[in-house]
């Protein structure tokens, strides 16, 4: 999350930009979690 | 680049490019909503999906309650019967209750925390279109050879496996598509919440329906995981030849209850804390205070979450489990209770001296906060491991998660529609006509459910199209109460299709006036773009609905 000291040097196309960065890495790693836990619950029955 | 009334999408591409690519708002016809990446269009596509299930799902309630409203077999085949309970309780499950609040998350969850819009909205729209194509799937098992699954929404095997019919497959990439859905929404909840608020906001200014949410969406990357997991073994086990949970062949067919419930526990609250979220939304409202205990709720809502995962084997008391297993089962259910009280004290407490007022949200808000609880009351008798001995797959257990499921997950969805649907469509509905159906439904669905406690404690099995002359008359008050609780949604349809089509004008950003938080300081209806730029922090603290005065 940007801070409100940060957010104002920020124009709004930089800001939605470090936005949409942070949003792709969260999107990323809850994807592998959701990935991880399927493949362990298979695994774990083998 | 201006960035007034544009789509988030629209943005998106056009930071990888150089040149202006942006619209002034929908697309016309139906390609709008077949191609819109916009989260308030993805939410009403989310939330009339919902209730075309809720519909579907509600007509074969119907059936089931006709062959029940007297002994012997009347109108179907008990095969028939079966698949009718079913596809009840998969539709509700999967297509009504999880669908209608990721549809209240889609249209809220951005106006609440400031944000433009939903982080990920392409994924977004992928996320609702699978849907229709997944129910559809469900739905057409019950036209093919051999009739659809009529194993139970549990699914248990060998039942799923070894005896089912060949729908079941259908059935296994149905599940598979409404969890990947659910997975993707979660995703893109997650990320909009942890990346897109406004700059400024802390999690703890945050309200407490997108707190709940985003406890919910981790729940659902936890849980649904595990679900697919269990179809795809039932899917080898059924034409790879595996013995996942073939004793036969090695397997265990215990384990498959393990796993379904290592599910099936968590998918409880996925589908009751986001309902927690709208009541701690709508109460402080018309009680006119400040939520009571914001920190608290936040805190037993979390609390909920992580005992949700290790409390699944009070499901399976009657499998055999060792004494030391029941014990721990037991207590960790009934440790539940507390968080789930502190909720109950907190909104109590928030009415308590309130300047209280009862338009319809608040009806349907007061009523899920008591007859909810009647549904904890009873699912604290059902975690006692020697009396669940006695309640286990009795209507009694009918009972308790109707209670919770429609007098508190359904009823809180009803709500948050009377809450906000002024602020989406611009227009207000009928009252008088709201509060009738209010009082309609709240009378009806306490005839439906509350004698099935009756039936279950004098030991009425359910899944069963037949049943003994001493349980003739509880039924036939049951049927008759379901019969018109069924019948008040016609009523609820009219009210939300006059409302959208000859509703009176509201032109109030704070369609309700003791309302606090963002999405009430946006023009009403709710434009298509919102939050070009971000709310400063006094906004956010002004329009807190815990602190501060209403």
């Amino acid at each position: 999350m940007i801070s409100k000291e940060e957010a104002r040097f920020l124009s709004e196309e930089e800001l939605l930009k470090r936005q949409r960065k942070g949003a792709t890495l969260t999107a990323t790693i809850v994807a592998m979690i959701a990935f991880g836990i399927f493949f362990f619950t298979l695994y774990s029955n083998m | 680049m201006s960035t007034t009334t544009t789509d988030l999408q629209d943005e998106i591409d056009a930071l990888g490019k150089s040149h202006d690519n942006h619209h002034h708002g929908p697309e016309k016809g139906v390609m709008r909503w077949i191609k819109t990446t916009n989260h308030k269009d993805i939410g009403t596509l989310y939330l009339w999906f919902a209730f075309i299930m809720l519909l579907t799902g509600g007509a074969m309630a119907m059936v089931i309650r006709a062959e029940l409203f007297q002994p012997g077999l009347q109108l179907v085949e008990p095969q028939f019967f079966n698949q009718m309970t079913t596809l009840h309780g998969l539709i509700m499950v999967f297509g009504a209750i999880m669908p209608a609040f990721v549809g209240l998350a889609n249209w809220q969850i951005p106006l609440m925390i400031g944000a433009k819009d939903m982080a990920l909205p392409r994924m977004n729209n992928w996320s609702f279109w699978i849907l229709p194509f997944a129910g559809a799937m469900l739905l057409s098992t019950l036209f093919m050879k051999g009739g659809g699954p009529a194993f139970g929404w549990t699914f248990y095997a060998p039942l799923s496996t070894t005896f089912a019919p060949d729908s079941t497959d259908f059935f296994i990439f149905a599940i598979h598509m409404l969890g990947f859905s659910s997975i993707m929404g979660a995703i893109n909840v997650i990320a909009t919440i942890l990346n897109m608020r406004a700059p400024g906001m802390k999690l703890m200014d945050m309200p407490l329906f997108v707190w709940t949410w985003l406890i919910t969406a981790f729940l659902l990357i936890a849980a649904m995981p595990v679900l697919a997991g269990a179809v795809t073994m039932m899917l080898t086990d059924r034409n790879f030849g595996t013995s996942f949970f073939d004793a036969a062949g090695g397997g265990d067919p215990v384990m498959f209850q393990h796993i379904f419930w290592f599910f099936g526990h968590p998918e409880v609250y996925i589908m009751i804390l986001p309902a927690f979220g709208v009541v701690s939304q709508i109460i402080p409202t018309f009680a006119r205070k400040p939520l009571f205990g914001y920190s608290s709720m936040v805190y037993a809502t979390a609390s909920i979450a992580l005992l949700s995962f290790v409390v699944w084997a009070h499901h399976m008391f009657l499998t055999g489990m060792p004494v030391a297993g029941q014990m721990y089962f037991m207590y960790a259910t009934i440790m539940i209770s507390v968080p789930t009280g502190v909720k109950v004290f907190n909104w109590v407490t928030t009415m308590w001296r309130g300047s209280l007022s009862f338009e319809t949200p608040m009806l349907w808000a007061v009523a899920f906060v008591i007859l909810f609880t009647i549904g904890g009351f009873s699912g604290l008798m059902l975690g006692i491991a020697p009396a669940d001995i006695q309640y286990h797959d009795t209507y009694f257990v009918v009972a308790h998660f109707h209670y919770v499921l429609v007098t508190g997950a359904l009823f809180s969805i009803i709500a948050a529609v009377f809450y906000w649907l002024p602020k989406w469509c611009g227009r207000m509905y009928n009252q008088k006509l709201a509060k009738i159906h209010f009082w309609w439904a709240v009378i009806s669905v306490n005839i439906l459910f509350f004698p099935q406690h009756f039936l279950g404690l004098a030991g009425m099995p359910r899944r069963i199209p037949d049943y003994s002359l001493q349980f003739a008359d509880f039924n036939m008050i049951s049927s008759i109460g379901g019969f018109v609780f069924g019948a008040s949604f016609l009523l609820l349809t009219y009210i939300i299709v006059d409302c959208i089509r000859n509703g009176e004008r509201v032109k109030e950003p704070r369609v309700w006036p003791s309302a606090k938080g963002l999405e009430w300081t946006i023009p009403t209806p709710a434009p298509y773009h919102t939050f070009d730029k971000p709310p400063g922090k006094e906004l956010i603290l002004a329009e807190s609905s815990h602190t501060g005065a209403h």
